[in-house]
């Protein structure tokens, strides 16, 4: 079924996060935040995990790390499996997997300077005499364009450009395989943006890392992965190599996604689009059906089985889709098949609940 | 110069507005001058600090200290805004113009629910009751395509969805019929499919009314799809104007160059360009051409001479030298890939 050239290094099975909500004084219900995620990264290779506000995407990346427990499923580094480990032990392996966060200023301590910030890694993960530390710190700095004068200085004291770098410089500090992050450029400007995605693809070269790109920002995505997953509501709808997704979106809800991004040419004004109807529907209690059913124009009663699994599309993709078998136009401009069973599909109710 | 079927609502001339802080003074509206036509919507673009939201906050004079207006005029439909008193400009605001803020959740009272609010705003402007307010604010969450208003009506802010509470944010704004709205960053923070319909409703709703838009963003892509107008602003400063084809086929000034050149795309693969350096220290602002420090075209008269803005085409303006021929360029598409990935 994969390509037998690369060998996954992180590799995800049923991965499942439920979160308990409390709905009276003693009684609760359970969240599924992420359900039965599956998914590998070959090593030195991105994979961009993309979904809107509520997707799960992020409680994903955090399981991954062990930063929260997840609730089943298992988790593989290499040879390493992180869900049996400790959490002393899971301590020690901070140093090969770290992550980059969404806000550059917040995930900085700000009584910190520069270069207090970075000698922190290194103090809790290596063993390195303090002349070593000194040196690898000056060392970072360089690496992501950063100048030496910059180390007695204080977070606030940079731009946002440049605290994510620093953010980026803290999270390689201690060589690490593997980096999950998480919206890394969505707070920063258009023109601050590349230079960091820049950074991040040139660092991946140099020391062979590994990445989870977690990000809602599709543009940003498709420039900087190799694999993608969509989410919606807590599973991965659709993954495959990023020209397959962008170049040939099979489920729905990536074809809506797709089409609803706008594009700086207007001469494109006029695309036709597929629009979803309403809003994601509220994660608790969903229905074993297809996630996507209260908003799907092409959906017919089989939507609502349990599942559906991810079919394969393509050598190197695959989407949750039934109507995977049946050929959804990929262009998803026509939804026309879907007419002939269920009535137009704007006209249905838009919460069957 | 301008065409004849355009219907002049709005002119801002040389508007200044500082901020004196302990640092120094800030310069964050810089002798900014546009027009807003009827039945249009114009984008005003720029990254963080530009002065675009500020442009925004002096046309209905909601600039808080240290902030002043220290120069400038604003004309709306023929009625001096600079001259009017407190109540004259209270009349104004929300009834001849009204505004849509980046955050839906923190601009809505959380106290009341939405219905009322609603209300609230027609039964300022109306006088009627408060039962056919409500019947009005229920009139209008049904034009902005709130599923099921009646229900709706009766829920606190806290109760919705982001793209719902802007939902709400577009149906308070727009239910004084104003002759301008003024939409600043109203889709950030929410998520594209979203993004997609509340654009949808704005435009809809503005051609329909036949109001004016000044539609303030960072997007590109949603001023290519939403605009037909472009006001580019950087450093305090309108560094280029024009009708939006004009704007992304043929854009004059370098930094709204780089800023095409490095907006990414879905549709097609393009290596990732950048604009060397950062925005700059509104405190220290380099002399002559405020971005000549991040540009590849500059030369010379580019750090001690600030360009005018100069005619650059049909209703299109630019403030930069290569426009009025002091540095003789040939502008590149090239230019912005070709950059190396330097660091600041």
């Amino acid at each position: 079924m994969k390509n037998a050239n690369p060998v996954p290094f992180i590799q995800i099975r049923n991965l499942r996060k439920d979160f308990p909500i409390r709905v009276g004084m003693f009684s609760k219900v359970w969240l599924r935040a992420v359900d039965n995620v599956t998914f590998d990264i070959p090593k030195g290779t991105t994979l961009g995990l993309v979904g809107e506000s509520g997707c799960g995407k992020t409680t994903a990346g955090r399981c991954l790390l062990r930063l929260l427990e997840p609730t089943s499923g298992e988790i593989w580094m290499g040879e390493q499996q992180l869900t049996d480990l400790k959490s002393e032990q899971i301590t020690q392996m901070r140093g090969r997997m770290q992550m980059v966060f969404q806000d550059p200023g917040g995930s900085l301590t700000p009584r910190m300077t520069i270069g207090a910030l970075l000698r922190e890694p290194l103090d809790l993960h290596t063993n390195l005499t303090t002349h070593e530390k000194d040196q690898r710190v000056r060392e970072l700095l360089s690496q992501v364009g950063l100048q030496p004068d910059h180390l007695s200085r204080y977070p606030h004291q940079f731009s946002g450009g440049q605290q994510q770098r620093i953010g980026v410089a803290r999270a390689i500090a201690t060589h690490p395989d593997f980096i999950v992050l998480d919206e890394p450029t969505s707070a920063l400007d258009v023109s601050v943006r590349g230079q960091i995605l820049r950074l991040l693809t040139q660092l991946q070269e140099e020391m062979g890392l590994t990445y989870l790109f977690i990000s809602h920002d599709l543009s940003v995505i498709k420039h900087t992965c190799d694999q993608v997953a969509v989410m919606y509501l807590g599973r991965i709808v659709e993954i495959g190599d990023t020209e397959e997704i962008f170049g040939a979106p099979t489920h729905p809800y990536t074809q809506a996604l797709l089409s609803a991004v706008p594009i700086p040419d207007p001469t494109q004004r006029d695309k036709q689009r597929l629009k979803l109807p309403g809003e994601v529907p509220s994660p608790i209690d969903l229905p074993p059906g297809c996630r996507l059913y209260s908003r799907c124009p092409y959906r017919r009663e089989a939507c609502l089985e349990p599942g559906p699994p991810l079919l394969q599309v393509a050598d190197t993709h695959r989407a949750a889709c039934i109507l995977v078998d049946d050929g959804v136009h990929p262009d998803g401009v026509h939804p026309d098949e879907a007419n002939t069973e269920s009535a137009t599909p704007y006209s249905l109710p838009l919460n069957p609940d | 110069m301008r065409d004849q079927h355009l219907d002049t609502l709005l002119e801002i001339k040389e508007l200044h507005t500082y901020f004196y802080t302990y640092e120094g003074v800030v310069k964050a509206v810089n002798s900014v001058s546009y027009l807003l036509y009827r039945g249009e919507i114009t984008g005003l673009v720029g990254e963080s600090g530009s002065g675009k939201s500020v442009t925004a906050q002096s046309i209905l004079q909601l600039v808080k200290a240290p902030g002043k207006i220290v120069d400038g005029e604003v004309w709306l439909d023929g009625q001096d805004l600079m001259s009017c008193s407190h109540a004259e400009m209270q009349a104004v605001r929300g009834r001849k113009i009204s505004m849509i803020f980046q955050e839906p959740r923190a601009a809505l009272n959380p106290l009341f629910t939405v219905g009322d609010q609603i209300g609230r705003v027609v039964q300022l402007r109306e006088g009627c009751s408060r039962s056919d307010a409500r019947k009005h604010a229920i009139e209008m969450m049904r034009a902005v395509e709130i599923a099921d208003p009646q229900r709706r009506a009766n829920a606190y802010p806290h109760e919705l969805s982001g793209g719902m509470c802007q939902r709400v944010m577009v149906a308070m704004a727009l239910s004084a019929n104003p002759l301008l709205l003024i939409a600043d960053e109203p889709t950030t923070g929410l998520d594209v499919t979203v993004q997609a319909q509340v654009l949808d409703l704005i435009r809809t709703r503005v051609k329909s009314a036949g109001s004016a838009c000044l539609f303030i963003t960072h997007d590109l892509g949603v001023v290519a799809e939403l605009c037909e107008r472009v006001i580019v602003m950087y450093a305090g400063r309108v560094v280029e104007q024009g009708p939006v084809a004009e704007i992304f086929q043929n854009p004059r000034h370098p930094y709204t160059q780089g800023l095409i050149a490095s907006t990414l795309r879905v549709d097609i693969d393009k290596p990732i360009s950048t604009i060397p350096g950062t925005v700059p220290d509104a405190l220290r602002l380099p002399t002559g051409c405020k971005f000549h420090p991040r540009c590849p075209y500059a030369e010379e008269p580019c750090q001690y001479e600030e360009p005018e803005m100069l005619e650059a085409g049909h209703g299109h303006t630019a403030r930069c030298h290569i426009v009025s021929g002091r540095i003789e360029r040939e502008m590149q598409e090239e230019a912005w890939a070709l950059q190396a990935p330097r660091v600041e």
